[in-house]
């Protein structure tokens, strides 16, 4: 069996949904001594993404903060597993990014899940597969090891749905379909969004740390079409 | 109110999205008997622009062939018109066109566009509008009609960028800046154009037409077309 193969199987039997391997050789900020990224992501239970809509958002903050450990001993796990077998290995744990004020990091775990294949990016600038929309939670291990790339997404498969944009209630989605070269910024304002989150933080939440929206999540019909069936 | 403001008003109540003339005398082709044009111009809409950051779509192919058809009723009403105000006038409908091997017709749309003030033409040959980037389609009415005449535009805008000569699947463009007179061979290479236009509506969409549009969708004025029309 192959490396790929033994990584691959070893974090789904901890719990990884999907992984992907991407080869990010041109991907700015990327290490040259580790050009190769490893994209692990967890799916979100139905039960979370309905309560998105329900006031308090009891169950999906419960499982979002439980998802930042989760991640981070997957990513770690495959980092060991990777350094085991001489590779050079470096799991970009929470702790370990720093996410600036436009909380735009220096590598995307967006960005080396859509060129592993997993999905791509929508109008809304999240991340979405075809199995569970929008409903995941991403991380990324950064290598040496020769791994089997999967095949880049570079399409968006939004079409001209437009239900995130209409439903923002920061109107912070500019409708413009994604493309890999597009900034982050050419598809979503994120000082739009910011303010209506420090709004929920007030109202909603009464917690200036708590800034969560997430509608853009569970009214994309692909994140619908994983929780109804 | 005058002949052309007359004119243009029936041209954008039929549905064109702005309206140029233009005094093409001298230039190649051009009959003495009808000097001037009217250069016609209709956007395309937005959110069928935006299917195509990838591929070409069948719905924008559709739209375009509508447009087109839309185009060739505009151009004869203004003929019409004109006619009727007792000049000449002939509409350069698409049935009447006679299109070399290169695609080159003998008129072209794009200079009569030029030189009624409409936009420039950026490095893969396209007409660049400053309102909706490339994401426009043209014809001309020729005529004899006297007509106020927009401001020529004689050089590119297109400045340092670089975006469609990058990304064109068909390694088409040159590179060249455009300015007025120059030749279309220059900047752009139609054979290479074609055929990768052709590949990329048959795999992509099942037409057999030469519609790609790579070069419209990554421009910077489209794009800042789309921003603010999909709003």
């Amino acid at each position: 069996m192959s490396l790929s193969t033994n990584l691959k199987e070893l974090l789904i039997s901890k719990g990884a949904t999907e992984v992907g391997f991407a080869n990010l050789k041109e991907i700015e900020n990327v290490p040259s001594d580790m050009p190769n990224g490893i994209s692990i992501l967890i799916k979100l239970s139905k039960e979370a993404i309905k309560s998105i809509d329900v006031k308090g958002k009891k169950e999906y903050l419960k499982e979002y903060d439980n998802s930042y450990p989760i991640l981070d001993e997957l990513a770690l796990k495959g980092e060991e597993f990777l350094k085991n077998k001489g590779y050079k290995a470096y799991a970009l744990t929470k702790e370990r990014v720093s996410v600036p004020d436009n909380k735009t990091t220096l590598i995307p775990f967006k960005t080396v899940a859509t060129r592993s294949g997993l999905g791509w990016i929508g109008k809304s600038a999240l991340f979405i597969t075809p199995k569970y929309g929008s409903a995941v939670r991403l991380i990324t291990i950064l290598t040496n090891a020769p791994l089997d790339f999967n095949k880049p997404i570079t399409a968006s498969l939004c079409g001209m749905c437009r239900i995130c944009q209409d439903n923002c209630p920061a109107d912070a989605i500019t409708g413009l379909t994604w493309n890999p070269k597009l900034e982050r910024n050419d598809l979503f304002e994120y000082k739009k969004c910011l303010n209506v989150l420090e709004e929920l933080a007030e109202n909603e939440f009464h917690n200036p740390n708590v800034k969560v929206c997430s509608k853009c999540i569970s009214v994309c019909p692909n994140t619908q079409r994983y929780t109804e069936k | 109110m005058s002949l052309s403001t007359d004119l243009k008003e029936l041209l954008i109540l039929k549905g064109a999205t702005e309206v140029g003339f233009a005094n093409l005398k001298g230039l190649e082709n051009v009959p003495d008997t009808m000097p001037n044009a009217v250069s016609i111009l209709i956007k395309f809409p937005a959110e069928i622009i935006n299917t195509i950051q990838e591929y070409p779509t069948k719905i924008y192919i559709d739209k375009l062939l509508e447009i087109n058809d839309i185009l060739d009723d505009i151009l004869l009403a203004g003929e019409d018109f004109l006619k009727k105000k007792g000049y000449n006038a002939y509409g350069q409908t698409k049935p009447r066109t006679v299109v070399g091997e290169d695609k080159r017709s003998k008129i072209p749309y794009k200079t009569a566009a030029t030189r009624a003030g409409l936009g420039w033409i950026g490095k893969c040959a396209l007409l660049v509008t400053p309102n909706y980037g490339s994401a426009v389609r043209i014809a001309s009415i020729y005529t004899d009609a006297p007509l106020d005449f927009g401001k020529p535009i004689k050089q590119s805008y297109c400045g340092e960028c670089n975006a469609c000569v990058t990304d064109c699947p068909g390694d088409a463009c040159t590179g060249v800046d455009w300015h007025e007179g120059i030749d279309r061979n220059d900047l752009y290479n139609q054979k290479k154009c074609g055929d990768k236009a052709l590949e990329l509506s048959i795999l992509k969409t099942g037409v057999d037409h030469y519609y790609c549009g790579k070069c419209i969708i990554v421009c910077p004025f489209t794009i800042k077309y789309l921003k603010k029309e999909l709003k």
